[in-house]
């Protein structure tokens, strides 16, 4: 079992092999040798840091990708934004659990849930015009007038079937 | 906004699910989402623009032309989509810049005519219009040359996959602009009026390249073939000859092993040229020899046959596939020369002329084949049921078995055999001709479980009878 300790000082006990998705603690793992030393995370508050252990308890055992995994391996996942089911409830979150997740996921490098948090957010963008996606994300316009007008008319020719 | 929307990895990991692919209707709510995020925010803006002009394939330069002021009322007009540029001045100097605004995006471009080339020519010829493009095609009418200088423009110094409609002038030194170069295919459109020229200018491109992986063009001379010959990234080259017909000289040929190569592919008129290269050298690594050809002579069957035999490819060849379109003469056995390849998983002879193949000689080579699985010949009709179904119990794996057999004279009882062979998926018995169908219908339908149809090129009305046997076995053992 590994110890891990949060932004907020919660404690988990966590099976090696389920904390062990995430490169980062596996990495440290391996640096400290076998000890009894907590690893303490700065970055993730407790309430994320369940989340992301749920994740990994049910993904347990499942094949990490590689370190070397070519470009085209992962061009041919970034074509799809399709979900599984058991992941698609996971991150059936408010906003800002969600961008937590991915935030912790970035941080503990888990490939597979950074993924699962990006698609969602890719998911949610998908057809929206930018003031949507403004409102969506609560996010302040910050191009002039003439500076939007200009970058629409440079697009222009992304409208075109 | 939340701080993981400022995170430029985060920002780019979410935008790149939003890189336009599959149908077109995908790609279009793809990229009017990447317009989009380039329009909410100027965090978002830069990983959104560059992902959004990555990929102008299905665009051409068109883009880049709107944006300049002039030109965008031309290129937008009402909506029409065909952009016509004649008469249109060309780019002045700082028309130029703005032209190349969005172009350091640009990684993948196809440019299916070259009719607004013209507004380019104030470009300074040093220019490189799109220094980041990592595949570049082009389509344009060969005939066509007043626009042929230009091409040059669009050669980056990474760029990776390149297709030409010919070649020209302008891009002879292609390896040298472009040094990490792995694909290049060069159409064999005509573009300059001898044929000499042609093959030396094929010839310097060729060899401008240092890191090519596949190359598909004409037929390349001695020297190409001498420097190709020690590429050790060279993997996979493909010659069609349509225009004009080269022929080597065998006493000034001396190549270097082609270690790396593992598909050679010829479309030839004769196959005099394909000889000489197999003869002179060694393809250790080679996999896969296809040869389409229009006219192959008995005599040059067998050269073929023993100098593919003769190049250190015995223990790595999977596949032979051989076409001629003009039948040769003779009957005599050529196939001996190619049971060295003991790796081959298939072989396809379509010489328009049978191969001589009887019971003895197909046993012969499937113990040489033991990993075949495709065998496919045009050949005498001389293998019994007796010699096909011994020649099957050496090749387990075989799923296609397309060649003429013996089916009038039935040399099998399938009451008295307990065979049975239950990977052949597809017996194509081409010309062969059939008597007793209901006799023919038993032994496939007993030693050959998957074969559910018998597939005929000639005397189609019997091998119906055949087949319609067949179905009624199969219907009567499933009622039972």
């Amino acid at each position: 079992m590994v110890l891990l300790v949060t932004s907020d000082n919660v404690q988990f006990q966590v099976d090696k092999e389920v904390v062990e998705r995430s490169v980062l603690i596996k990495n440290m793992l391996e640096d400290v040798g076998e000890s009894d030393q907590s690893i303490p995370l700065a970055n993730v508050s407790s309430s994320v840091l369940k989340k992301v252990i749920e994740y990994c308890e049910h993904h347990r055992g499942e094949p990490l990708p590689s370190a070397d995994a070519d470009q085209n391996q992962d061009e041919t996942r970034k074509r799809t934004t399709d979900i599984s089911e058991w992941d698609q409830k996971f991150i059936t979150v408010d906003q800002e659990m969600l961008f937590e997740i991915i935030l912790a996921a970035n941080y503990l490098d888990i490939k597979s849930l950074l993924d699962v948090g990006c698609k969602t957010v890719a998911n949610m963008i998908k057809g929206k015009t930018p003031e949507e996606i403004r409102r969506l994300f609560n996010i302040v316009n910050d191009f002039t007038p003439e500076e939007e007008a200009q970058i629409k008319k440079e697009n222009e020719w992304a409208e075109d079937r | 906004m939340h701080p993981t929307l400022f995170i430029v990895e985060v920002l780019l990991e979410i935008f790149a699910y939003l890189k336009p692919s599959g149908s077109a209707s995908e790609k279009l709510l793809s990229r009017r989402s990447l317009a989009a995020l380039a329009t909410t925010c100027k965090p978002f803006h830069e990983p959104a623009m560059d992902l959004l002009w990555e990929n102008l394939d299905d665009y051409g330069i068109k883009p880049l032309l709107g944006c300049v002021p002039r030109l965008y009322p031309l290129v937008y007009a009402n909506g029409k989509r065909r952009f016509c540029s004649e008469g249109v001045k060309p780019l002045s100097e700082q028309e130029g810049r703005q032209f190349l605004r969005h172009a350091a995006r640009v990684r993948s471009l196809y440019i299916p005519s070259d009719k607004h080339f013209h507004l380019l020519i104030g470009l300074p010829i040093e220019t490189c219009v799109f220094p980041r493009l990592l595949v570049l095609r082009l389509y344009k009418d060969p005939g066509d040359q007043k626009n042929a200088n230009h091409w040059h423009l669009f050669l980056s110094p990474v760029l990776l996959h390149c297709e030409l409609p010919a070649i020209y002038s302008d891009l002879k030194s292609i390896g040298t602009r472009c040094p990490g170069l792995e694909s290049l295919s060069l159409g064999s459109a005509t573009v300059h009026p001898t044929d000499e020229l042609l093959v030396k200018l094929l010839s310097e491109t060729v060899r401008s390249c240092k890191q090519l992986k596949h190359l598909q063009c004409s037929p390349l001379d001695c020297a190409s073939w001498k420097h190709l010959s020690n590429l050790p990234t060279l993997v996979t080259v493909t010659i069609s000859e349509e225009y004009y017909s080269l022929q080597l000289d065998p006493d000034n040929v001396n190549f270097a092993p082609f270690v790396n190569i593992t598909c050679l592919y010829f479309g030839m008129i004769t196959a005099a040229y394909v000889i000489t290269i197999m003869r002179h050298s060694e393809f250790p690594s080679l996999k896969m020899f296809m040869l389409n050809v229009m006219t192959l002579h008995f005599a040059e069957a067998g050269q073929l046959f023993h100098a593919l035999s003769q190049c250190r490819a015995c223990h790595t060849l999977e596949c032979i596939d051989i076409s001629c379109v003009n039948a040769f003469e003779s009957l005599e056995p050529l196939l001996q020369n190619l049971l060295c390849f003991t790796q081959l998983r298939t072989i396809k002879l379509r010489l328009n002329s049978p191969i001589y193949l009887d019971n003895h000689l197909l046993m012969e080579a499937v113990s040489c084949w033991p990993h075949i699985r495709s065998l496919s010949f045009y050949s005498t009709r001389l293998v019994t049921f007796r010699g096909l179904f011994a020649a099957l119990r050496l090749c387990p794996h075989l799923h296609t078995f397309a060649a003429e057999i013996d089916a009038l004279n039935i040399d099998v009882d399938p009451d008295a055999e307990s065979f049975q062979h239950t990977s052949l998926q597809t017996l194509d018995l081409g010309f062969s001709d059939v008597d007793d169908h209901q006799a023919v219908a038993r032994i496939i339908f007993s030693m050959l479980p998957r074969i559910c149809q018998v597939v005929p090129f000639r005397n189609r009305w019997q091998w119906d009878k055949v087949n319609r046997q067949l179905e009624y076995l199969r219907l009567s053992a499933v009622n039972v």
